[in-house]
């Protein structure tokens, strides 16, 4: 009878939140400034974060399915508004980053609630049918049970047909502490560990063993994430393809195609969403129509994507290695270094900012440029210009 | 590893050293140099066993002559199996290392029933069915018959050993119960006897309590270990029960009825005596005329090992017995059964009493003398001469008489000590509500009875637990000096437990199991509203304990009143404990499955239980352990109240301290089954206001009490519940960052 008197979860009043200590991530320097620690902490994590192996074998073509729980544990408050909520947005998020990274990888969306998982939407390279999706399913709420099985069975459905050379991956945001199945999860599991499906799974409450088991057992990895913040960390680590594991997926030659973008006075069927359009993709073999890419070509089964799309997966294979922290001290006693970082011209000391040296070049940068390198450009604008085209060249053979 | 401790090379077989294992080690290394006995609590997990055995073996081997042995007494078999793979790795160390010069054995010893190796024999199940099995085909006389008569069934393995036994020698190495089979098998042995007979010559046994607690044991098999030995209690925190169970006799109808039987049974044997067992009678009653004593005459009559199991004296203190001979009033067959048949008579009507009784020993002897046809000299002598009896009767399977046995034992235990015990005649079992037959006990009052025989003896004995506290209580209770009490933290990097002393409920309901506020249904509501609560937040396995099962069924049907069953079953399965082991341990395993796989699940049960005791719930088996109210011992038991009295009278121990003790070691005991390493974490949540009091908080074992600060103290459970969310979170991201 309480629970009818109460406010809804997501509306608590002030006094019943937990205590948010927003003014212990404040500290005042030395000189009396005050500096958001959390932002700061952040940056560092990131940049630390950023573990740039070289010469690994990854797996750019990749197959997704992002389970969410959306049982009746996503309305905990113990993230704001709810568990649920965060793990929706962030989970929007990580489509947009996961498909601006990997452009010729593929998606799928399957929802936990009720004791069932449903599919929201199949697998597709189109970051806003998906994000749709899941904005239509948000709708209905969180409740029931959560069924950690009936999530992994559906998502093996979805990913057994795939041919080998895709990196078949599963990414669950679990926000239950339990799993409700009809039968033994572990058989599952089992299947799913035969099939060479990686499981990765973060959790929005604490530690649950049959989640660590399903990571451990296939090569996945299985985080609990402390607050929103964090969360979306944890999914940024998840959007670069991670390094195949030995044997998992077969070395072979894809074919692929190059469709061209053609317009047309009279609108054409497009085969992937059967909708009209005057400019379509047309396969280079079949020349079926389609009104997006990546996709496979639903008559001979080519691999259609653009050359720009090949590029910018291309890059995790060759990363720009970590840039060493130089010491403010050190770097002032050394005078023939200039003063003002190679990149952006910004003159040295710039606030709140240290001061990092490409291992190749030499090159000093600061703060801001290093992220902005590592995360967006994926080229080190030292290495481009000193060495010119050796570089490059060396890179393309 | 090795390195130097006090002037001592200690090996060691891992790469590091905890801080609390050195420290323990230095502790133990100054108590066997001062040839005391010593008090040492360690928490479990921080790997006590092996810094025992690395520190114990290191000083064995660098000491002798002056120490010859180490004797490893374990409360089960599983604990004793765990004990022999960490003396393995030992050994292993200790070879590369290369620093035995000779012999090295380590002898593991269980019962028959784990080492038989004989098909028909092991196949009976029950401990005194094999026992006695073995003993019908192994005594001296079975065998000699045998040899006429091939008809006659032998055991193989039994005959084997003892054609070989001079021949073979063992290797060195550690022999655990398992090796002890592979080796019998391969060999053709028996392994039992071969282990026992290898305890004189081992370095390191590892064995049962009862091996040297129990008297009737060990005086068997403990007899010959040499004084300078050290002894070693691991997970010691119940000693005193065992000591006291170990002295005591429970007989209830079906006893004195299959007694009854059993003499009846001797009478028409002697009556119908003929030829051969005639004249074997006659040299019995000719012997014990001759004044010789009972002990020598079974030593004459050339036994081997199996035959000394019945020809056991019972009581440690025998030794002037057996320099006595037997009173005239037994020593013919025909009148020792008759007296036999009188006491049982005795033990018959004061069982058949409709009122509940209760007296010293010394007045029961007194009156039992009046009813018995024989003086009270004779009491002492009732098992020594039920023995001898058997062994001239040639009756080599001892199961059937094994009631007849109980009561011969009770009334020599009752006469051999002069203090320490009560006749407590119950009309039925207080334990269960249930009618049941009544039950006459002869109680133990006085741990000490059991254990100063082993103190006195032993240079060393070594109590050691992750739940001891107090310490200074164990030497007062059991009687001796202890040279060196020490208890050691935990030295971790992390806070891994989270204790947490609950005392209101919802509404600001004051939590307790008092014993007198147990009809305010108030109280068992609010646990059921904490434990939903907790198991809210709490993933996988939660534990949960009862004082006692009557507790654990009012709780239970509170919560099934208030519907809470139906809620707390949405979260989580629910599991229960009973008095059953079969249906326990059945409950058990689900339990473990459903933790296993995620759907999680609350297992119930009672302090003092068989969960509290042996069963380890670590890891996702116990995430959370709840202690519903604080497990004092049932205080209206007259066994209890009649412990309660001496205890005061002899050590001047109050009985409020001692139920105090007892009930904190028990908490503490529970609440240490979910953390059992290192890698482990869990919460503790005491949930009952009396435990935020001064004189039960300080008596928490120091490495709880180093977790528990000031703000986890009678906090109420929305307070809890705010912790224990933080707390999970912070564990779950320390344990899975990679």
């Amino acid at each position: 009878m309480d629970d009818d008197e109460r406010p809804q979860s997501s509306a608590l009043y002030s006094w019943e939140q937990d205590i948010v200590r927003s003014w212990e991530t404040l500290q005042e320097d030395e000189t009396g400034k005050i500096k958001d620690l959390s932002s700061l902490e952040i940056s560092r994590v990131k940049r630390k974060r950023k573990n740039t192996q070289q010469n690994v074998r990854r797996g750019l073509i990749r197959f997704l399915v992002l389970i969410l729980d959306l049982s009746r544990e996503a309305k905990e408050s113990d993230l704001k508004p709810s568990r649920g909520e965060v793990c929706l947005s962030c989970a929007q998020k990580f489509l947009y980053s996961y498909f601006d990274e990997n452009p010729i990888s593929q998606l799928a969306v399957v929802a936990l609630r009720d004791g069932v998982a449903e599919k929201l939407s199949s697998m597709g390279s189109n970051p806003r049918q998906h994000s749709e999706a899941i904005n239509t399913a948000a709708q209905k709420g969180f409740y029931g049970n959560c069924s950690l099985q009936n999530g992994l069975d559906l998502a093996f459905s979805l990913l057994h047909s795939i041919p080998l050379y895709g990196s078949r991956e599963v990414l669950v945001l679990y926000n239950s502490i339990s799993s409700c199945d009809p039968g033994d999860v572990r058989q599952t599991i089992e299947k799913v560990e035969r099939e060479r499906i990686r499981c990765s799974i973060i959790g929005m409450a604490a530690e649950l063993y049959i989640l660590k088991y399903l990571s451990t057992r296939t090569h996945g990895c299985y985080f609990v994430c402390m607050n929103e913040s964090h969360l979306l960390e944890l999914l940024e680590d998840l959007v670069i393809p991670s390094a195949l594991v030995e044997h998992n997926t077969k070395t072979a030659l894809v074919h692929m195609g190059f469709p061209t973008l053609k317009t047309y006075k009279e609108p054409k069927v497009c085969l992937n969403d059967k909708v009209l359009r005057n400019q379509v993709f047309v396969c280079p073999r079949c020349e079926c129509c389609y009104g997006e890419i990546p996709i496979e070509c639903v008559l001979c089964g080519l691999i259609l994507v653009s050359s720009s799309q090949l590029a910018r997966s291309y890059h995790h294979l060759f990363p720009v290695a970590n840039f060493h922290e130089v010491q403010e001290d050190k770097y002032t006693q050394s005078h023939s270094k200039p003063n003002h970082c190679y990149a952006c011209k910004g003159a040295f000391p710039i606030d709140g900012s240290e001061y990092f040296m490409c291992p190749n070049c030499q090159n000093i940068f600061c703060g801001i440029c290093d992220i902005f390198i590592h995360d967006g450009l994926n080229n080190c604008p030292g290495c481009e210009s000193l060495s010119g085209n050796q570089s490059s060249s060396q890179k393309k053979s | 590893m090795k390195f130097q401790l006090d002037g001592l090379d200690i090996y060691f077989p891992y790469p590091h050293v905890y801080p609390e294992q050195l420290s323990y080690m230095t502790q133990l290394k100054k108590a066997l140099d001062a040839k005391g006995h010593v008090v040492l609590e360690m928490p479990s997990g921080t790997g006590k066993t092996i810094t025992l055995l690395s520190l114990l073996t290191s000083y064995l081997l660098q000491t002798q002559p002056t120490v010859r042995k180490i004797i490893y007494c374990t409360r089960t078999v599983e604990e004793m199996e765990k004990v022999m793979e960490e003396a393995n790795i030992l050994y292993h160390c200790l070879q590369q290392e290369r620093v035995m010069d000779g012999h090295f054995l380590c002898v593991g010893l269980a019962s028959r029933k784990h080492l038989c190796l004989n098909e028909q024999v092991f196949s009976y199940g029950e401990g005194f069915m094999v026992d006695g099995r073995c003993r019908s085909l192994t005594a001296s006389w079975i065998r000699e018959k045998a040899k006429a008569d091939p008809s006659i069934p032998q055991c193989p393995f039994y005959e084997c050993l003892e054609q070989q036994m001079d021949e073979m020698m063992i290797p060195s190495g550690v022999y655990s119960i398992q090796d002890w089979r592979r080796w019998g098998e391969r060999n053709g042995w028996c392994p039992y006897f071969y282990a026992r007979k290898l305890l004189a010559f081992a370095n390191l046994v590892v064995y049962s309590y009862h091996y040297l607690l129990d008297p009737k044991v060990s005086q068997l098999v403990s007899r010959e270990l040499p004084q300078d030995a050290i002894v070693v209690f691991d997970e010691a925190h119940n000693i005193d029960n065992v000591c006291i169970e170990a002295l005591s006799v429970w007989v209830n109808t079906s006893t004195i009825d299959d007694a009854n039987n059993a003499a009846m049974y001797l009478a028409n044997r002697i009556a119908s005596a003929k030829g051969q067992s005639f004249a074997m009678l006659q040299q019995e009653y000719q012997n014990l005329t001759q004044g010789q004593t009972i002990h020598h005459w079974l030593v004459s009559s050339s036994f081997n090992a199996s035959d000394w199991e019945m020809s056991q004296p019972s009581i440690h203190d025998v030794h002037q017995t057996l320099e006595e001979t037997v009173p005239p009033s037994i020593r013919k067959a025909e009148h020792f059964i008759a007296y036999l048949q009188s006491l049982i008579a005795y033990l018959k009507n004061l069982l058949n009493r409709p009122e509940a009784l209760e007296m010293t020993h010394t007045k029961f002897l007194q009156e039992l003398s009046q009813q018995c046809p024989v003086d009270v000299k004779s009491f002492r002598f009732t098992s020594d001469r039920l023995s001898s009896l058997l062994r001239t009767l040639e009756i080599g399977d001892w199961s059937r008489f094994r009631s007849l046995d109980s009561v011969a034992e009770l009334i020599t235990i009752a006469s051999t000590y002069s203090s320490g015990f009560a006749i407590i005649v119950e009309p039925f079992e207080i334990k269960s509500h249930a009618w049941s037959s009544p039950v006459l006990q002869l109680a133990c009052l006085d741990a000490s009875l059991a254990m100063m025989p082993v103190t006195r003896k032993f240079r060393n004995v070594v109590i050691t637990s992750g739940t001891l506290s107090p310490l200074d209580f164990y030497p007062r209770m059991l009687n001796f000096r202890a040279a060196i009490t020490a208890s050691f933290n935990m030295s971790i990097s992390r806070r891994c437990v989270l204790p947490l002393i609950i005392g209101m409920g919802e509404d600001r309901v004051l939590l307790t199991s008092k014993f007198n506020q147990r009809g305010e249904l108030q109280v068992p509501k609010s646990y059921g509203r904490i434990l939903i609560e907790i198991s809210k937040v709490v993933p996988d396995g939660i534990v949960g304990f009862f004082p006692s099962y009557e507790y654990m069924e009012l709780a239970l049907d509170v919560w099934k009143e208030n519907n809470l069953l139906d809620e707390l079953q949405t979260m989580k399965l629910l599991f229960i404990e009973t008095s059953d082991s079969a249906e326990s341990s059945l409950a058990l395993r689900n339990f473990r499955t459903a933790c296993d796989i995620g759907r999680g699940a609350i297992f119930l049960s009672v302090a003092r239980g068989k969960a509290a005791e042996g069963i380890d719930f670590d890891h996702h088996y116990g995430r959370c352990v709840v202690l519903f109210g604080m497990p004092f011992q049932y205080t209206e038991s007259r066994e209890l109240k009649a412990r309660l009295r001496y205890l005061r009278e002899r050590f001047q121990i109050m009985e409020n301290d001692f139920l105090v003790f007892d009930a904190m070691r028990q908490a503490a005991q529970c609440a240490g089954r979910v953390i059992r390493n290192k890698s482990d974490y869990g919460i503790m949540v005491f949930a009952d206001r009396r435990y935020a009091r001064y004189d039960k908080i300080t008596k928490l074992p120091r490495w709880i009490l180093q977790f528990l600060s000031e703000d986890q103290i009678y906090i109420d459970i929305e307070t809890a519940l705010t912790k224990i969310k933080q707390f999970l979170l912070e564990m779950a991201s320390q344990a899975l960052v990679k």
